[in-house]
């Protein structure tokens, strides 16, 4: 029994061995054949709950014109009314392009401003949500600044559609950067966005045209390029929208004429029963239909209104003591002639009757009589009898006054050869018509040009004042003559006020080439008047018209200058006609007023003359207008108004008479410049994206998409707003967009963090913007569900 | 006289006949089947992104939820009829599973617990425990309530049954599981796939730790009282792990081209996890198999 | 040897029957754990201060926290909630020594609200009890809240909220809390939890 027992207690502790050698190999073999080990388990189970993920590289793109980003700034303008039921109805359409992201949009003035045929107590604006969808109606907007004449005009979006006031602090819209158009060149891509009329074949969404500069318009008052011209046919709803350059930037907007009803059928659509009867008939509002649009206003004009827009500034003169009587006769354009230079007044340099092949540049000058701003004039062009659109003018609105001289004209290409003849239109009745012909090599022709006018030095020399004369007895004047024969009759002839007051006639002398001059004197029963002259000058047996020039005689000769305007200051109140207030040239940024006065002299009325007001030398408000005032006088007022108070600023007054300044003078209010981000215009990349279920790929509404501060990184994000640079949440699509913008700078790097309940949170350090960096810049996430 | 027939051979000895199924075998087939069809729809969507209507993808993602229970029937349930001592009442604990889980299972976790709300964005060693406290602790509790309450003891022969019946356990609730998230969900087909094979994976691998606890105290004598319990919590934390680990591996990340086009790691982790755990408790297994024998041989010797 | 056992030989010795019920006590603890666990991290909160303003509170762990700003001492919201963030705010407002009650500070609120808040009513203005004992009025009103962005399109969402307004010297402070309709009482808690910890 003892030795079974002993066997027994060998065999167990031999199996027991077995055992435990059999397990442990087993064991081991078991380790190496998973090969993975709790190492990896506990890597991944010690995972922060916010994932690391390197960012991916933003692919490299130059900034060129985004259509979608262009489109998104395009807004829909309604002017609507309410009728007698309380019903909203709409009175005309037009598009119009954001400016800023608080609410600014840029258009024609006669789709935003009220008037006879878009009569509105409302402006209704709508955006692009979705691109290739119409427009959605979201907010209202008010008429901040306009041009008429220019047909420009500002909006600011007031309040959301649900009447609900905006917070523009917060308000971060789409908008497009005002460009520079002096830099579009002839034959440059332009791209023209707009909305268009919904029918068959479009329902109504923003439109990209793409077309090409054909030419440029000179017009007086503005200059060589008063306007862009297109070959393209662009349609009339696209007018007050945007034309962008291939950089992207805005440097025009499309500009039809406001259809007028003056008499003539006007081309409509009538689909409201505005009057609650119960019908849509000719009894209803109707909503003018555009014709098509080939001419854009050059973003330049826009720059000051814009400005004064984002500023809250509106100029203001003292009330009219009477108002400007409606001329009695009808309005005319007469004398038309060509010339192929203007000079800084705005007068022609010579009088051309035929060109040679090659020419670039020629002006169709003519006075004009009897006109109202806000008439509607036009400029046909025909070449060998068949409309020539790129030398034509569109309808557009008159603003130059009531008489005067005025030219349009065509710079930066070449006029095909042939017989042009030029008809000017006013309400779409034909006035006058002169034609020229353009061909054929260059012949020495007699001329006369470049007439100036000025003051006698002591040495008898002509000292040049431009076109303003000081009030005197004598009209000094010179010019430059060429290929004169001898004994070519000429003559010389002056007008004051429209009237010829004299003339002077005889046979040339002076040899063929060289300068002349020629005066005027007064007689002591009748001295010269301040007032508006002219100088005509004519040549050949048939006196044709050689060179002309127009000047006005105001203010008194102070040395060897004209000296219309004096004790030009600035105040800040009016007390007794008096400068009151703070007066001086330097004003605290409390001011809601800013008073610019002077003295002036011997101005005759109707005398145009001009103000301008410009910001840090930025345009502000250019306005002429003929002097209503007193012929002599004291404390005559400019002002700047603002809807708060006048921002920090270097803020200058120059009054300019014959396109001379006359007078400046400059006032600085609180630091005396401005804020840097006036200019703030889009000099970061927009954020943008989607946030989808990766299972379902159906976006997630209400995620939280945050970009933490360059500073911070995931892991020392403490949810503190404080270190969030910007949040956005998810729309029903699971579309989101930052509303500040990432700065373009390498050396700083984002950090982002997506969040919504029952999903992964997903998180990324190390985002860099640079120069290269596409912008918007679209980043899509996928969140999984645990 | 008597004429018996002289053998000129030895007589060859009766092996003995495997009288069980194989559960491993079997259930290896139906993992890889499950493995080749979830594969090939990925691809095929990926490649070939075939049109599909809403109706339609809840169909096939009904089907495809019910693929593993299809492949448990005829490679498991009918290839237990061919053996000679098949389990009984296989299919009913696997019917137990199911309506454990759409009764007990869901409820507790999606609505009374709500895990879906704070457990995706908890931190790291919270979601974890929590995962493991929540839907661990529930999950492999009733599919060892529904072996141990029907089946356990009685029908306990080998300890490859603890395996069968729990992996019979595990595809009824998987299966409810799978179905509930297809009816819950508007996906394309490759996602119910790997979302199906993921969950069934990860059923079947905790599942075969309860399995073998339960082998163990029905054939052991010396069992543990704690390794039951124990073997519980390693299984609600192996479930739990599978969770956490798939979620920090599916996660697509941020960038300018983020697709996500990380599902399929998270179906590498359940793959994982279950080659892991199979070849575990089939050691296991094995060892306490020869162990049992060394005993009786011991016992017999005695 | 394999052992044979038919299903007739149930009985359960010690071992197994104890193994079962450490196992359910096992699930039943660690089911109570995780209910734990859940109050811990669902409950779990961060303390704010501003000894300016006079103000103390805990407010829950990962809201995101705004503080000094001109129209709140304290704002905190989840940045998980979807689609609405539930947000808990704290503003301090001067009132004159004619303040009478509650209402001289809510009418105007109201007022203002009415212009700034597209649909908003106000449904219901009621005097309670603090938990800390003070009086105060509480407003219950309810807004549609929409993307502000007009690019992104969102469905105006129903909110609902209320408003504590305790009159203390020569303040009112008003305690806002903001969900969504649908999980308004679903978060109630945690306005419950933020004005338990009021401290003024």
């Amino acid at each position: 029994m003892a030795g079974q027992t002993s066997l027994r207690a060998v065999r167990r502790k031999r199996a027991a061995r077995w055992f435990r050698n059999s397990c442990q190999a087993n064991f081991h073999r078991l380790i190496r054949r998973t090969g993975l080990t709790v190492v990896l388990l506990l890597a991944c189970f010690a995972q922060p709950a916010l994932p690391m993920h390197r960012a991916e590289a933003a692919p490299l793109r130059q900034a060129t014109f985004d259509a979608t980003k262009a489109q998104r700034a395009t807004v829909y303008i309604m002017q609507t009314y309410t009728n007698a039921l309380g019903q909203a109805v709409i009175s005309c359409v037009g598009s119009g392009t954001l400016v800023s992201a608080d609410g600014l949009i840029l258009t024609n003035a006669h789709i935003a401003v009220s008037s006879d045929t878009c009569r509105s107590d409302k402006i209704v604006i709508g955006l692009t949500v979705r691109i290739g969808e119409p427009p959605v109606a979201r907010y209202y907007a008010e008429v901040v600044a306009q041009n008429v004449g220019w047909d420009l005009a500002v909006l600011r979006i007031t309040s959301s559609i649900d009447g609900i006031p905006v917070n523009r602090a917060t308000l971060a819209l789409p908008f497009a950067e005002l460009g520079d158009s002096e830099d579009a060149n002839l034959d440059d891509t332009i791209n023209v966005v707009g909305y268009v009329q919904a029918d068959e074949k479009s329902n109504g969404a923003v439109q990209v045209i793409r077309a090409t500069i054909s030419g440029f318009t000179a017009e007086a008052r503005v200059g060589d390029r008063a306007w862009i011209k297109t070959s393209a046919i662009i349609p009339g709803g696209m007018s007050g929208g945007g034309v962008y350059s291939t950089a992207g930037t805005l440097i025009g907007i499309p500009t039809v004429a406001p259809s007028r009803s003056s008499g003539q059928s006007v081309d409509c659509r009538r689909v409201q029963d505005s009057n609650a009867d119960g019908r849509v008939d000719d009894q209803d509002t109707c909503i003018p239909i555009s014709s098509f649009v080939n001419a854009m206003r050059p973003s330049r004009l826009a720059r000051g209104l814009v400005l004064a827009a984002q500023l809250g500034l509106t100029p203001s003169l003292p009330p009219k003591a009477q108002p400007e009587p409606k001329p009695s006769s009808p309005p005319t354009f007469s004398r038309l002639f060509f010339a192929q230079g203007v000079n800084q007044a705005g007068m022609p340099s010579s009088v051309v009757t035929g060109l040679p092949s090659g020419v670039q540049r020629l002006y169709l000058f003519f006075d004009f009589d009897n006109m109202v701003d806000g008439l509607i004039y036009e400029l046909r062009t025909t070449l060998d009898g068949i409309p020539n659109p790129t030398f034509s003018l569109a309808p557009a609105t008159w603003s130059g006054g009531r008489q005067g001289l005025w030219y349009i004209g065509s710079t930066a290409q070449v006029w095909p050869n042939g017989t042009y003849e030029f008809t000017l239109f006013i309400e779409g009745a034909r006035i006058a018509s002169k034609q020229i012909t353009i061909g054929g090599p260059a012949k020495p022709v007699p001329t006369f040009a470049d007439i100036l006018f000025g003051i006698l030095n002591s040495r008898q020399e002509l000292v040049s004042t431009g076109n303003v004369l000081p009030v005197g007895n004598t009209i000094n004047a010179e010019f430059v003559f060429n290929n004169i024969p001898p004994n070519t009759h000429w003559k010389q002839e002056w007008y004051y006020e429209g009237l010829k007051v004299s003339e002077s006639a005889g046979d040339w002398t002076d040899g063929p080439n060289g300068k002349r001059s020629v005066s005027a004197t007064g007689s002591a029963e009748q001295p010269l008047q301040p007032g508006r002259y002219r100088l005509e000058l004519r040549i050949g047996p048939e006196e044709e018209l050689a060179a002309t020039s127009d000047f006005i005689m105001a203010g008194a000769q102070n040395v060897l200058k004209t000296e219309i305007f004096s004790k030009l200051s600035f105040a800040t109140a009016l007390q007794d006609n008096q400068p009151g207030g703070i007066v001086g040239a330097a004003f605290p940024n409390t001011l809601q007023q800013l008073y610019a006065t002077f003295d002036w002299r011997e101005i005759a009325p109707g005398t145009p003359w001009t103000w301008r007001w410009t910001v840090d030398g930025n345009p502000l408000f250019e306005v002429t207008q003929p002097w209503t005032g007193e012929p002599s006088g004291s404390t005559f007022w400019v002002r700047l108004d603002s809807r708060g108070h006048i921002p920090d600023g270097s803020y200058k007054i120059e009054l300019l008479v014959g396109g001379v300044v006359m007078a400046t003078a400059t006032a600085k209010v609180g630091l005396g410049q401005l804020p840097v981000t006036t200019f703030g215009a889009a000099q970061g990349v927009q954020l943008q994206g989607r946030i989808v279920d990766a299972e379902t790929g159906k976006g997630i509404p209400g995620v939280s998409f945050l970009v933490l501060k360059t500073d911070i990184d995931t892991r020392d994000f403490t949810w503190d707003m404080s270190q969030v640079y910007d949040m956005s949440l998810t729309d029903s699509d699971g579309q989101y967009s930052l509303s500040r913008l990432l700065v373009r700078d390498s050396k700083v790097a984002y950090s982002i963090i997506v969040l919504a309940r029952g999903y992964l949170p997903v998180s990324m350090d190390g985002l860099r913007i640079d120069d290269k960096t596409q912008n918007p810049l679209t980043i899509n996430v996928e969140l999984n569900r645990d | 006289m008597s004429f018996e027939p002289i053998l000129l051979a030895p007589q060859k000895e009766e092996q003995e006949l495997y009288p069980y199924r194989r559960v491993w075998r079997t259930a290896l087939i139906e993992i890889g089947i499950l493995l080749l069809v979830t594969v090939g729809t990925v691809l095929a969507v990926r490649f070939i992104s075939p049109r599909i209507g809403e109706g339609q993808r809840q169909t096939i993602g009904l089907a495809y939820a019910l693929l593993p229970l299809g492949l448990w029937m005829v490679f498991s349930y009918l290839g237990e009829r061919r053996v000679p001592e098949p389990r009984p009442r296989l299919f009913t604990v696997a019917i137990l599973g199911a309506l454990v889980a759409n009764a007990v299972g869901l409820p507790l976790v999606n609505r009374l617990l709500n895990v879906n709300e704070w457990l995706a964005t908890a931190p790291g060693s919270s979601r974890l425990i929590g995962y493991m406290l929540t839907v661990g602790i529930s999950q492999e509790f009733l599919k060892y309530a529904v072996v141990r309450y029907s089946v356990w003891p009685g029908a306990f022969r080998i300890r490859s049954d603890g395996v069968a019946y729990m992996l019979a356990a595990a595809i009824g609730y998987a299966t409810v599981v799978n179905v509930d998230f297809v009816l819950n969900n508007n996906a394309n087909p490759s996602v119910y796939a790997l979302r199906v094979a993921e969950f069934t994976l990860t059923h079947l691998a905790t599942s075969t730790i309860m399995g073998y606890f339960l082998a163990e105290l029905k054939l052991t004598r010396d069992t543990a009282i704690f390794w039951m319990p124990g073997g519980l919590v390693l299984a609600a934390l192996l479930a739990s792990l599978s969770i956490v680990l798939r979620g920090g591996l599916i996660v697509g990340g941020i960038g300018p081209s983020s697709t996500g086009n990380t599902a399929f790691q998270g179906l590498g982790a359940a793959v994982f996890l279950v080659v892991f755990l199979f070849a575990s408790i089939y050691f296991l297994i094995n060892n306490a198999d020869e162990r049992a024998q060394l005993r009786g041989r011991l016992d017999f010797q005695r | 040897m394999i052992e044979i056992i038919t299903p007739q030989s149930a009985e359960l010795n010690f071992r197994q029957r104890w193994a079962s019920y450490l196992t359910i006590a096992v699930a039943v603890v660690g089911l109570l754990g995780g209910v734990l666990l859940r109050s811990s991290i669902i409950d779990a909160t961060v303390r704010f201060e501003n000894k300016q303003a006079g103000i103390a509170v805990r407010y829950p762990v990962n809201w995101l926290l705004d503080e000094n700003r001109e129209d709140f001492v304290l704002r905190v919201e989840d940045p998980a909630a979807t689609p609405f963030k539930t947000m808990l705010q704290i503003s301090i407002v001067p009132i004159g020594q004619g303040a009478r009650s509650a209402l001289d500070i809510l009418n105007p609120l109201n007022i203002s609200r009415a212009t700034s808040l597209p649909s908003y009513r106000t449904l219901e203005i009621s005097p309670i009890r603090l938990p800390n004992g003070t009086s105060a009025t509480q407003m219950l009103y309810a807004y549609a809240a929409s993307e502000a962005n007009p690019i992104l399109q969102s469905i105006p969402i129903v909110v609902r909220a209320i408003d504590v307004v305790v009159l203390r010297s020569s303040q009112a402070v008003i305690i806002t809390y903001r969900a969504d309709a649908e999980s308004f009482e679903r978060n109630q808690h945690y306005f419950e939890a933020f004005l338990r910890s009021l401290e003024f």
